[in-house]
């Protein structure tokens, strides 16, 4: 056995090991528990997106009982300020009669941050996560703390409910590794559910994954090599969501008009009609990371076209930007991902 | 051609990949294989329906055909050596044996110079799976798409090179139209006129035994009855008369060249006082009377020797002198007759062998033609233009071979009367024994034979006159309006004053009255400006300018005014024909009695046949008088061809009726 396979072996027992406990509290959702494990092994966050009491909360409490790592929960409101969230700087007494300011740090210092209906929250302290999701630091008064790694952002948000809500921003979203979808559990999964809750018992998970070995699951993933075709792949993809052509990007690379005159064969209608603004390169990254996650689980060494599909949606569907007419209809960017999908082909 | 797979690809991977390759440059070779069927078959469709047209050469066929074909293995050279990418390959085996794209990515990192290990680990992990891997599940051998096309093209293809398309149109492309000739037509009356000319030539030919004679005249006969039933056109008439004439010539040259030997024989005898009745019959070709001076010289010397016999004395001197001349004499003769070396007869004897030589040339020529006319014809039996072009053969043929034993014929008889008068001379040189006067007899009757085979060769004469009268009369009817597209024999409008009644109307009118049918006066060559019955001759040149010099007068008072129009045949007088003859008959029984004396003269006979018309007994027996001397005159004299049918066309038409 080479030292890859047996990476890779142990990558898979890891995170099975993770997933069986998070199994242990989380009833169904596996697809949910998928991508959050997914984003949690790319050093990405995740965005949970379901109606209140399907389990959200919970979900991202047991992930942080089951990893051995600091959780702190940040219930967003909108008269949170970013201070809150971040920290500030207090006069504190140094002991010999003088006072001098300290800064006291906020839940966002910790491994796992739950950002609980993040939507709440104005767009002012929304903006607060930006650089402690992309940098992983904090920046106050002049002053940079780095933020322990692994840190890892979920957040929450209810699709239902509008009013005293600030949609996040563009730039928030595509901050997001995967953006999830918690659906309604299904019935024997709803048995199982009462069955767990409503008893004396109360189950917890136990602590499975330490930090240190998140970062070296993480480092094996971008280890993962990634064959040409399947990255021309990815790149068509998120090409594709586009509705035209970039016009600086045709005058930058003047050598893909043909690819991208392949591109615009295959792009679907529903792009052109509905769609204002397409994926960001984050989106590619993504996807190549999630189909790079899914290989390894599935013991490969290297991703395929496949892997990519099954990752497009989580990870491309809160990138895409509907037009006035999208909105509209109530297209559902799901759908668009769909239908890139299908006409897209895969060599 | 797409890159070499990378060398440090494992065998076990590459070999599925060159396979399923192949088979994809080979599905593709069909494909194109396909397509390039249906271009030849569409090649070959052109080429084959162009063929049929005849604008296409079979050889030219053969050649497009051979480039269809060499297109149809180019285009599957073509699609076999089409670009089939190694990525395509391998993704083809993955989807097909479900690795997720491992063959892909292995490929992929083998072509990497410095592989990381998990590079490494992906290619041994697709190297593991490669037993998964079956080149005819990833690239499985199809139909191409274009082949119901292919067949279909295919198969109309062969159609239109094996089946036959009516040429109607498509041979108007090539072949010239032949221009529609008018079917010549003639007058009943000038077609029973030439019947009865060649029926009693056909007769004469009959009593003379002459088979060949015989021959023209039946297909003089049968053109007459095409002619009477409008089925030949003018060129067609013509060029039938003009072969029967090129058969007749020969029979001419033959009597002419033996009446020329005769004729020096007559010569050859000298002043032999025996034989000169015989060489004034030789000299005027009258071998009848030749044949009976001869039989007369027989008798005489038959007598003499009777009486000698009787008399039992020698021969005189006189007489064995006399006996010896005559031999001398009929020695000459058939001397004269037979060919000797360096003589006149001689040349011309060489002359006839290079007419011969130059027949038999023409025999071999024409009988090759007919050769190549049949096969012409067995390819295309439709050929109309070969069919009439070989029979026109088959007649040639049939002339010349007639000519080549009519010539032996003649001169048979002419080399037997040779041979009689040299055995004759040969006796009498002797002594005037019995057999020297067998001898003398059979000569004359070789003479008489002779006589009849001369008749025969003349009888070719009246042959070639009544079929250059027959021209005459076709040119005329040309000329008069006749032979144009009247089917029907409708009369051509009349161009003259009596507008409204055609030729054909006002010869009707005429037979009828010469039939006795008329109310009114006869008149013929009418150019009156009168009222009155006429009948249209047309006549040469500007008839009626000299008056009297034509029959007939016109109007009301014949012989008022003979002769009054501007032209001949053309110009009357709109009521000349008068009132019609009233068909309602109220027949009244009239009591006839005859009448006592010599009966009416020649002149009043006549003169009542203009009223009576031409069917009465008197005008039956003035006409065989005169007719008789219009057929001497018009066959010693020399009479101009175009008043020949003028004068023959009169006594046509005023013949008597029955």
């Amino acid at each position: 056995m080479t030292s890859s396979t047996a990476a890779v072996s142990g990558f898979v027992t890891d995170v099975q090991r993770l997933r069986d406990e998070m199994g242990k509290v989380i009833v169904g959702h596996e697809g949910v528990v998928e991508g959050v494990v997914m984003a949690l092994l790319s050093g990405g966050h995740a965005l949970l997106e379901g109606v209140p009491g399907l389990g959200k909360t919970m979900l991202v409490r047991t992930l942080a009982d089951a990893v051995d790592l600091t959780f702190s929960r940040i219930q967003f409101t909108p008269d949170l300020m970013p201070a809150d969230i971040l920290g500030t700087n207090v006069i504190v007494d140094d002991g010999r009669g003088g006072r001098g300011f300290q800064f006291q740090r906020g839940p966002l210092f910790a491994n796992v941050v739950l950002a609980d209906e993040i939507n709440r929250a104005t767009p002012k302290t929304q903006s607060a996560l930006l650089e402690a999701m992309q940098e992983h630091s904090i920046t106050v008064s002049k002053t940079t703390f780095q933020l322990e790694q692994p840190f890892f952002v979920l957040a929450t948000q209810n699709p239902l409910e509008m009013e005293g809500t600030y949609p996040l921003p563009e730039a928030q979203l595509d901050r997001f590794f995967v953006k999830l979808k918690v659906g309604f559990p299904s019935h024997a999964a709803l048995h199982t559910i009462l069955d767990r809750t409503t008893g004396e018992g109360n189950v917890r998970a136990q602590k499975v994954l330490s930090g240190p070995r998140l970062l070296e699951l993480r480092q094996l993933v971008r280890q993962v090599p990634v064959a040409r075709q399947v990255q021309d792949y990815a790149v068509r993809l998120l090409e594709a969501t586009h509705p035209a052509p970039k016009p600086d990007a045709k005058t930058d690379a003047k050598t893909d008009a043909k690819t991208d005159a392949k591109t615009d064969a295959k792009r679907p209608g529903l792009v052109s009609r509905y769609v204002r603004f397409g994926a960001s390169p984050r989106g590619a990254q993504a996807c190549l990371m999630a189909a790079k996650i899914r290989a390894l689980l599935d013991s490969r060494f290297a991703p395929s076209t496949d892997d990519i599909k099954a990752v497009a949606k989580p990870t491309l569907r809160h990138r895409l930007i509907l037009n006035f007419e999208g909105e509209a209809e109530g297209i559902d960017p799901d759908t668009v991902i769909d239908a890139i999908l299908a006409e897209l082909p895969t060599t | 051609m797409a890159l070499p797979l990378p060398p440090n690809l494992p065998q076990p991977l590459a070999r599925p990949l060159v396979a399923t390759r192949r088979r994809l440059q080979l599905q593709e070779a069909l494909e194109t294989l396909a397509a390039g069927v249906v271009g030849a078959a569409a090649t070959a469709a052109v080429g084959g329906y162009l063929w049929r047209l005849g604008v296409l050469s079979g050889r030219g066929l053969r050649f497009l055909m051979l480039g269809a074909a060499v297109g149809v293995v180019a285009a599957a050279v073509v699609g076999f050596g089409r670009r089939v990418s190694w990525p395509l390959v391998a993704a083809k085996l993955d989807r097909a044996s479900q690795l997720h794209d491992r063959v892909g990515s292995a490929l992929a990192f083998a072509a990497e110079p410095q592989p990381t290990p998990f590079m490494r680990a992906a290619i041994e992990d697709a190297t593991r799976r490669s037993a998964a891997l079956v080149a005819a599940k990833a690239a499985p051998f199809a139909w191409p798409r274009a082949l119901p096309v292919a067949a279909l093209s295919g198969a109309a293809a062969i159609l239109i090179l094996l089946l036959r398309f009516p040429s109607a149109e498509p041979v108007d492309l090539i072949v010239p139209v032949v221009p529609h000739l008018p079917v010549l037509t003639l007058s009943p009356e000038l077609i029973d006129a030439e019947k009865a000319a060649i029926a009693e030539l056909l007769k004469t030919a009959e009593d003379n035994q002459d088979p060949e004679a015989q021959k023209v005249a039946k297909e003089l006969q049968a053109l007459l009855q095409q002619l009477d039933a409008q089925e030949l056109t003018r060129k067609e008439v013509f060029d039938q008369l003009a072969d029967l004439e090129k058969r007749l010539q020969a029979r001419d040259q033959e009597l002419a060249d033996i009446q020329a030997k005769l004729k020096l024989a007559g010569k050859a005898m000298g002043e032999n006082k025996a034989l000169a009745k015989v060489k004034e019959a030789l000299a005027k070709e009258d071998l009848a009377k030749a044949k009976k001076e001869l039989e007369a010289l027989a008798k005489d010397a038959e007598k003499l020797a009777q009486e000698r016999d009787k008399s039992k004395k020698p021969e005189s001197v006189s007489d064995e002198k006399k006996r010896q001349d005559l031999a001398e004499a009929l020695a000459k003769a058939a001397a004269a007759v037979s060919v000797k070396e360096d003589s006149p007869e001689d040349r011309q004897r060489k002359l006839e062998r290079q007419e011969d030589q130059k027949r038999d040339a023409e025999e071999q020529k024409l009988k090759d033609e007919q050769r190549q006319l049949q096969k012409k014809l067995e390819k295309n039996p439709k050929d109309e233009e070969a069919r009439r072009e070989l029979d026109r053969n088959k007649r040639k043929l049939e002339r010349l071979e007639r000519q080549k034993k009519e010539q032996s014929e003649a001169r048979r008889q002419l080399e037997r009367l040779e041979r009689e008068m040299q055995k004759a001379a040969e006796e009498l040189r002797k002594q005037l024994s019995p057999e020297a006067l067998e001898q003398l007899r059979k000569m004359a009757q070789e003479a008489g034979k002779m006589e009849q085979e001369m008749k025969k060769l003349g009888s070719g004469k009246q042959m070639k006159l009544q079929i250059a009268e027959l021209k005459e009369v076709l040119r005329r009817a040309g000329q008069n309006g006749q032979g144009k597209d009247g089917k029907n024999g409708q009369p051509q409008a009349g161009d003259g004053k009596d507008k409204g009644k055609g030729r054909g109307q006002q010869l009707q009118d005429f037979n009828q009255r010469a039939n006795g049918d008329g109310e009114k006066t006869l008149v013929l060559g009418g150019q009156g400006d009168k009222d009155g019955p006429s009948v249209l001759l047309p006549l040469p040149g500007g008839g009626g300018d000299k008056p009297g010099d034509k029959p007939g007068g016109g109007g009301d008072k014949p012989g008022d005014k003979p002769g009054g129009g501007d032209e001949a045949g053309t110009d009357h007088d709109p009521n000349m024909m008068g009132r019609q003859t009233s068909l309602p008959s109220h027949k009244v029984d009239t009591r006839v009695a005859g009448k006592d004396g010599d009966g009416p003269t020649k002149s009043e006979t006549i003169s009542s046949s203009a009223g009576k018309g031409f069917a009465t007994r008197g005008y039956k027996k003035v006409y065989g008088e005169y007719s008789s001397v219009v057929e001497e005159v018009m066959t010693k004299e020399r009479v101009p061809p175009g008043y020949r049918f003028y004068v023959k066309r009169y006594f046509q038409l005023i013949k008597p009726r029955e």
